[in-house]
């Protein structure tokens, strides 16, 4: 198809999880007969197993698909996906900017979440036209009215006569369609002006290397042409364009301005490609990048070790590769007395860090000790230096101090009525700060709070979910370091300390901290030949003491008669058994044990 | 010059029943002509050591089993009669035999006594009838007390018993009255060897079923045991035996301390000059030898050697001697491994002997746990 701008249609579909995202997708893809139904996979648009799984989007993906629309005329669409959680919420608003509008599908059965709330707002801050839609009118529950009016009330986008579909049988889709051509506007971009494109995707393809996926808003790119990544000035010749099926990537002759596509160079990693970087010309290129480009950083970091330590090359290995195609997840060698060689490892937040761990034990067989997740504090020390610490192992110690920050968030809830007392309970508990409250409805309320994302990242969306039997709803963003009494909470294993267990904790949660990790450890901890006492210091106050008592049990008492062989199998067995241990100072302990004391799930 | 000493183990592989908890090599059963070849294939095992044997004395005899006391007592002296034909017999040598109380009686024991046995090993088990019941014994608490009687009686002044412990449905207080009524009998020797569900036994298949005690009670009747047998002036010289002053088993020592010992048999094991071997658990093979061979075993080395010094030596009290350590391996145990045995030390489970290391009591029951951080 030639290009046309003004047949240009660009979009995301945003919605809360499981509100049908990935459905609707397929269900397009199938009607612009870009995938015969027989050929369709469910949800072709997440392309790794694990995102199918979990029914979530985890990268963004970016597809061209043709229609032609009611009114006869062919159109270009390109359906740019978005990750859907909280975690990348930068990658969220750079895909989003590549698109002049987005489909808002809200859950006819559910209403308006959370997440769909935080997707329309930064949609229509990106100045998005937001086409809203309501999903799952097949199901009985259904109540199309009532999500309809939320829309309106809440979010204040008109919904009279949304289109209110079924994205599982098909049922009105060609609504959405038809609405994408009418309501969605045309890019406006000048094919004449310098090149000037957008990055909002990359990804690691072995036969291509690196893919950079783009939306150009002016101008235009072809093979053999210089191009410059305005935000490191780096330079690359462009070896290839194009654009994205379902099935891989089509090679064009030039995009232009509107068109989404992608472009190969000779770039070494995707961490060399930055998203919401601009592309332009290397010679007579735009002077002015495209607005938002910021650094990713990552918020919570964890150190993984391999549960076998001979492993360490093949964790090494898997990082890598995993990073080829996620320039932020990083990593970088790390020693710990207890658990030998691994890696610390920074993540977006905690599903990246779940996603990344998964992956790592599934597609590279690996088993792992994660020590427990912290975010990353700044210490203002009373020599006037201010240091960032993301690793316990190297918090200052109390002396040194004069503030400590932590970060924090403001948390968006959305819930039913009933349960507002349970999670006001809850953020009051994880130390949050109570902002407001309003009512939705007669039956739902949004509850705001400011929280400390140290609070958040264990295990407060999984409580939040059974203390609202899985009805409400979470949405956050960081919002700054405010002053806190933190403190280092240390462990001691028969009198030495155990590096890999240490946290960083709030004075007020030190304590009941304390109990629980200690009683785990001693829960955890095989008895040994002696007796062990666990501690729970803070500095050199123990807080908290247990005893795992020597063990009293031998086989070997049970041996009679001349056959020693038997004896000696005994004796190689039970050290077989050892080798499998890890030694936390002289106390010897299984990675299974392990995990299961750096398991922070508090109500379980 | 002295002749080097070697013990001599005889297995009796049948048993009028077999316990529920045994995995022992024995069948049920005395049937008379099984015997009668059983006792021919010994005497032609026992024979083709003739020509090893020479320049060796035999001082220890062990008949075990199984149940020895099933033989008929000429079929017994036959074999005696068999090794005195073929090795040299040390004047002093400590002659034992294992007996049950339910297939033996004061007779018998007699006809022992003049054949040459001078120590009976008699295994009681409990003195609780309900326990007995529970390990499917053929006797009762009486039967075994008069039977030990019995045993004094017929001339034996060394005269053992075998206790257990950890039987489904004992207590402390039933394995008290147990060991109080086995020190009033004042047998010399008292084994206590902790139940041990084994694959293959009736116990192993319904052993969910089992009311048995947890290991920390387990472990509370092990310290019960040597307490009250202490305090009655047994001494604990191994892991699981006691004895009175100067009755330590001398043949069960030699499995301790690496004294040579040949053992004929079915399923009998050999440490004999230098080789471990043993027979099959399968009585036709046995039946079937016509022991032209030994059966194939493996030659011990410096390394296997010392392992097996250290595995063994532990179980003793009197743990493992520096200079004899050091004669055998160029270093003494102490200078090789008293750094390992450090931390045990500090917490009461081993200790310095003055002439090298031993285990405490409380060392010995967990040196399965010690060994495999000690031993490489």
């Amino acid at each position: 198809m030639s290009y046309n701008q003004s047949h240009i249609r660009n979009f995301s579909i945003i919605a809360h999880i499981d509100h049908g995202k990935s459905t609707l997708a397929d269900r397009i893809l199938e009607e612009t007969r870009t995938v015969a139904t027989r050929d369709m996979e469910e949800q072709l648009l997440d392309n790794m197993d694990l995102e199918r799984e979990r029914g979530i989007t985890i990268k963004a993906r970016a597809v061209r698909l043709s229609y032609r629309a009611d009114n006869g005329e062919d159109y270009v669409f390109n359906l740019i996906d978005t990750p859907g959680h909280v975690d990348f919420g930068y990658e969220v608003s750079r895909s989003l900017y590549a698109c002049e509008g987005a489909i808002l599908i809200v859950d006819a059965t559910q209403g308006v979440e959370a997440q769909t709330l935080a997707n329309a707002y930064l949609a229509s801050d990106t100045g998005l036209e937001i086409l809203p839609v309501v999903n799952k009118i097949d199901l009985a529950s259904a109540d199309v009215a009532r999500c309809r009016s939320e829309i309106e009330d809440i979010i204040g986008i008109p919904a009279e006569d949304c289109p209110a579909i079924s994205a599982k049988t098909g049922q009105n889709v060609h609504d959405v369609l038809e609405r994408i051509v009418t309501d969605i506007p045309a890019p406006q971009g000048d094919a004449d002006k310098p090149l000037k494109a957008l990055i909002f995707d990359s990804s690691y393809d072995s036969y291509l290397g690196v893919v950079v996926v783009m939306r150009i808003f002016d101008g235009s790119i072809a093979a053999g042409e210089r191009v410059k990544l305005m935000s490191t000035g780096a330079v690359y010749e462009v070896a290839e364009v194009g654009t994205l099926s379902p099935f891989g990537y089509t090679k064009q002759e030039r995009l232009y301005a509107g068109e989404v596509g992608y472009f190969t160079a000779s770039i070494k990693t995707v961490g060399d490609t930055r998203v919401g970087d601009t592309v332009t010309l290397a010679e007579g290129g735009t002077e002015t990048a495209l607005p938002g480009f910021c650094q990713v950083h990552p918020m919570v970091y964890a150190g993984i070790y391999p549960a076998d330590g001979a492993r360490y090359g093949d964790l090494r290995d898997a990082l890598d590769k995993l990073q080829l195609n996620d320039a932020s997840l990083i990593f970088e060698p790390e020693t710990s007395i207890a658990l030998g060689f691994g890696f610390r490892c920074g993540f977006l937040g905690l599903l990246h860090m779940d996603v990344i761990e998964e992956r790592l034990e599934r597609e590279f067989n690996l088993d792992l000790i994660t020590t427990a997740p912290s975010v990353i504090y700044q210490v203002k020390l009373r020599n006037g230096e201010v240091r960032m610490c993301d690793n316990p192992a190297s918090y200052p110690s109390p002396d040194e101090i004069d503030t400590a920050y932590e970060p924090m968030v403001k948390a968006n809830i959305i819930t039913p009525t009933e349960y507002v007392g349970g999670l006001m309970d809850l953020c009051q508990d994880r130390r949050g700060v109570f902002v407001d409250m309003k009512y939705i409805d007669t039956t739902r309320v949004e509850l705001h709070y400011k929280l400390p994302l140290n609070e958040i990242i264990y295990d407060f969306f999984d409580v939040l979910k059974s203390r609202s039997k899985g009805y409400a709803s979470l949405d956050y963003e960081l919002a700054g370091y405010e002053p806190s009494k933190l403190v280092k909470l240390d462990f001691l294993l028969n009198g030495d300390p155990v590096d890999a267990l240490s946290f960083i904790v709030h004075e007020e949660k030190a304590y009941a901290r304390a109990r629980k990790i200690a009683e785990r450890l001693k829960e955890n901890i095989p008895r040994q030949l002696f007796e062990i006492p666990i501690q729970a210091a803070v500095g050199s106050k123990v807080i908290a003491r247990e005893t795992v008592k020597a063990m009293r049990k031998d086989v070997l008492a049970k041996c009679y008669g001349g056959d020693i062989t038997r004896k000696k199998k005994l004796l190689e067995k039970q050290k077989e058994g050892k080798k499998k241990m890890r030694k936390l100072g002289s106390v010897e302990i299984s990675p299974e044990a392990f995990m299961a004391v750096l398991k922070l799930d508090d109500e379980t | 010059m002295m002749k080097p000493d070697v013990g001599l183990y005889v297995h009796i592989p049948f048993c009028r029943r077999k316990c529920l908890y045994c995995d022992f090599c024995s069948f049920a059963g005395t049937d008379e002509t099984l015997r009668a070849a059983y006792t021919d294939s010994l005497c032609r095992e026992i024979a083709s050591y003739r020509d090893a044997l020479r320049g060796y004395r035999v001082d220890t005899i062990y008949f075990g089993g199984g149940t020895p006391s099933c033989l008929a007592p000429a079929e017994t002296a036959r074999i005696l009669d068999e090794i005195a034909a073929v090795a040299e017999i040390a004047p002093d040598a400590e002659v034992t035999s294992e007996v049950n109380p339910a297939t033996a009686d004061e007779g018998l024991l007699c006809e022992w006594r003049a054949m040459g046995f001078n120590r009976v090993s008699i295994g009681v088990q409990s003195f609780s009838d309900r326990e007995l019941a529970a390990l499917g014994r053929l006797h009762t608490a009486f039967e075994a007390e008069e039977f030990v009687r019995a045993a004094f009686r017929a001339g034996f002044q060394n005269v053992g018993l075998d206790l257990m412990y950890g039987i489904p449905h004992e207590t402390p207080a039933s394995f008290r009255e147990t060991l109080e009524r086995a020190i009033a009998l004042s047998p010399t020797h008292i084994s206590t060897y902790s139940l041990q569900i084994e694959e293959g036994t009736p116990f192993f298949l319904e052993k969910d079923r089992l009311v048995l005690p947890t290991d920390e009670e387990n472990a509370d009747l092990y310290d019960l045991c040597r307490e009250t047998l202490g305090r009655a002036g047994y001494e604990q010289y191994e892991i699981s035996n006691y004895a009175k002053n100067g009755y330590a088993s001398q043949h069960n020592l030699r499995y301790w301390k690496l004294s040579p010992y040949i053992g004929v048999g079915v399923s009998a094991y050999s440490y004999f000059e230098g080789v471990r071997y043993g027979h099959s658990r399968s009585l036709a093979d046995y039946l079937q030898n016509d022991f032209s061979r030994r059966p194939a075993g493996e030659p011990e080395t410096a390394a296997s050697r010392e392992y097996e010094t250290v595995m063994l030596g532990l179980r003793l009290r009197e743990g493992i001697d520096d200079a004899a350590f050091a004669r055998a391996f160029g270093v003494t145990f102490t200078e090789k491994y008293g750094e390992k045995m450090a931390p045990y030390v500090s917490h009461g489970l081993a200790y310095h002997t003055g002439h090298g290391m031993a285990l405490t009591p409380a060392g010995m029951y967990v040196s399965l746990g010690i060994l495999s951080e000690i031993l490489e």
